[in-house]
């Protein structure tokens, strides 16, 4: 009995690049679970968890070597292309059924502060390493569709399970983005504008 | 020739990202338009989890939960006989009780000049037949200047909206207490546990939900403490940020403990993982490498 056969099972790269995308999820189960935590829990106050929140995210995507340049022109317009149709989307369903505006009760500045700083952390590590790991282990579809499904079911445990096919279909369009714009630059002008956009609504 | 064949590489790898790029944004909008039309979220469409939800307050919070339940008013002035525009949510995030009328919802006596409109979390006058309150009982009332309630026609769609102290709840009855026992209303899930329903009269709304409450929450009535619901928020439409309500772990205690945990996961990625097969950026590497 050696350990020849384990050493070689766990030196190939399709078992590496396995890994790496099984390191990356549980990574992010255990700071979206840290977060559902310290929300139930109450511990703090809001904008503080999603500072963490975001600090985490970002730090994760930097640890599993995301870089952040100086993102092209092209793609920042795609990004904002994205972004508006997402947000004439959320205007017209709004302008649908009545409700009140979900602005939060928090200073604008902060709240900006930090949405911009979770919207850009989660597609660094979404859209960023996560997106590239399953690309290169299973093709672009699987990355699309699995980033897609992660993005909706990170948000379950906040808003519950009925925001799953809406955030699912968000998920695959910021997918999209990501495949024209060849990069994470798109997807994170989308999302941020997307986000910022809830407050005058 | 290397380079040549990295540049064709790349040039094709190009063109099958945007066309499946254009394919990913056609099903994705295909699948929000389904998701809005099959299942529409009241208020705007929320794309994912920058909002932050504060801990549920309770008015008599049971053991480990927190207390520090708010209410909020406003008085808002009347022109012509068309009643105004009405926002009005608890200073939680997000709110534990809204209320919302478009502007000419609400029927008003002829005279009217100003409406006061108010959201207090009370005490339950009774508990459910059915089920158990979850959260707390908000008492939404509407006013004119000389005290008259007024009302509204389902036409109307005057929408109150309590949020459930189960921050994963997905089923609940948005229910009015009227003539001490609490009628059921047509409810519709919304985000964050929060629950929406139509109402034509104002009063004491609570959330019940099936089966006996959990252990500990809610005492039963006649041991609930009379004491007055917190004084309301000063005059405003967009309620003023909650101050922290109880004492909890610093901030920097929970930043150092998830900052404890990433360098923990990177040291073991960097142990296992190999350094070529880490990366991403803003743009593709390999797109970057096929440029002329």
């Amino acid at each position: 009995m050696t350990a020849a056969p384990l050493v070689a099972f766990a030196a190939s790269p399709s078992t590496r690049a396995t890994l790496r995308i099984a390191g990356l999820l549980v990574a992010l189960g255990v700071i979206v679970g840290g977060r559902w935590a310290a929300t139930v829990g109450g511990v703090g106050n809001a904008l503080s968890i999603g500072l963490a929140f975001g600090l985490a995210l970002t730090a994760l995507a930097i640890v599993a070597g995301q870089r952040v340049g100086t993102p092209r022109p092209e793609a920042l317009a795609i990004g904002a292309a994205g972004g508006a149709a997402l947000v004439g989307l959320a205007v017209v369903a709004h302008l649908g059924t009545p409700g009140p505006s979900l602005a939060p009760a928090a200073a604008f500045l902060p709240w900006a502060s930090i949405t911009i700083l979770v919207a850009t952390a989660e597609e660094l590590v979404l859209r960023g390493v996560l997106f590239a790991a399953i690309r290169r282990h299973a093709g672009v579809v699987a990355a699309v569709a699995v980033t897609s499904a992660v993005f909706a079911l990170m948000h379950v445990p906040t808003y519950g399970w009925h925001v799953v096919p809406l955030d699912l279909g968000v998920g695959i369009w910021l997918g999209g983005l990501r495949l024209l714009g060849r990069g994470v630059a798109a997807p994170v002008v989308a999302h941020v504008l997307a986000d910022l956009v809830t407050w005058w609504l | 020739m290397v380079a040549l064949r990295s540049g064709l590489f790349a040039r094709a790898r190009r063109h099958g990202d945007v066309t499946a790029g254009m394919r990913a944004l056609i099903v994705g909008s295909i699948v929000v338009l389904a998701a809005q039309l099959l299942a529409p979220l009241p208020g705007p469409a929320l794309y994912d989890g920058v909002f932050p939800i504060d801990a549920y307050r309770w008015l008599s919070p049971p053991p480990g939960e927190h207390g520090g339940a708010v209410g909020t008013s406003t008085v808002l002035p009347v022109s012509g006989s068309s009643s105004p525009l009405i926002t009005l949510a608890t200073a939680e995030v997000p709110p534990q009780a809204s209320l919302f009328a478009e502007p000419g919802a609400l029927v008003m006596p002829a005279g009217t000049t100003s409406l006061t409109v108010s959201i207090t979390p009370v005490p339950p006058d009774a508990q459910p037949a059915d089920g158990h309150i979850a959260g707390n009982v908000y008492r939404v009332t509407i006013t004119t200047q000389a005290g008259v309630p007024v009302t509204a026609p389902a036409s109307a769609e005057v929408t109150v909206i309590l949020r459930h102290p189960d921050i994963t709840a997905s089923h609940a009855t948005l229910s009015l207490l009227s003539n001490g026992a609490w009628q059921p209303l047509k409810t519709d899930a919304a985000l964050a546990a929060s629950f929406v329903a139509i109402v034509t009269t104002f009063g004491d709304f609570a959330l019940i939900s099936p089966g006996p409450g959990p252990s500990g929450i809610g005492p039963p009535p006649s041991v609930v403490p009379s004491a007055p619901a917190t004084t309301p928020a000063p005059s405003s439409t967009r309620p003023a940020a909650l101050p922290p309500a109880q004492p909890g772990i610093p901030i920097v205690t929970i930043v150092a403990g998830a900052a404890t945990v990433l360098v923990l996961l990177a040291l073991l990625a960097l142990a296992v993982l190999p350094r070529r097969s880490r990366g991403g950026d803003w743009t593709d590497r390999r797109d970057r490498r096929g440029r002329p």
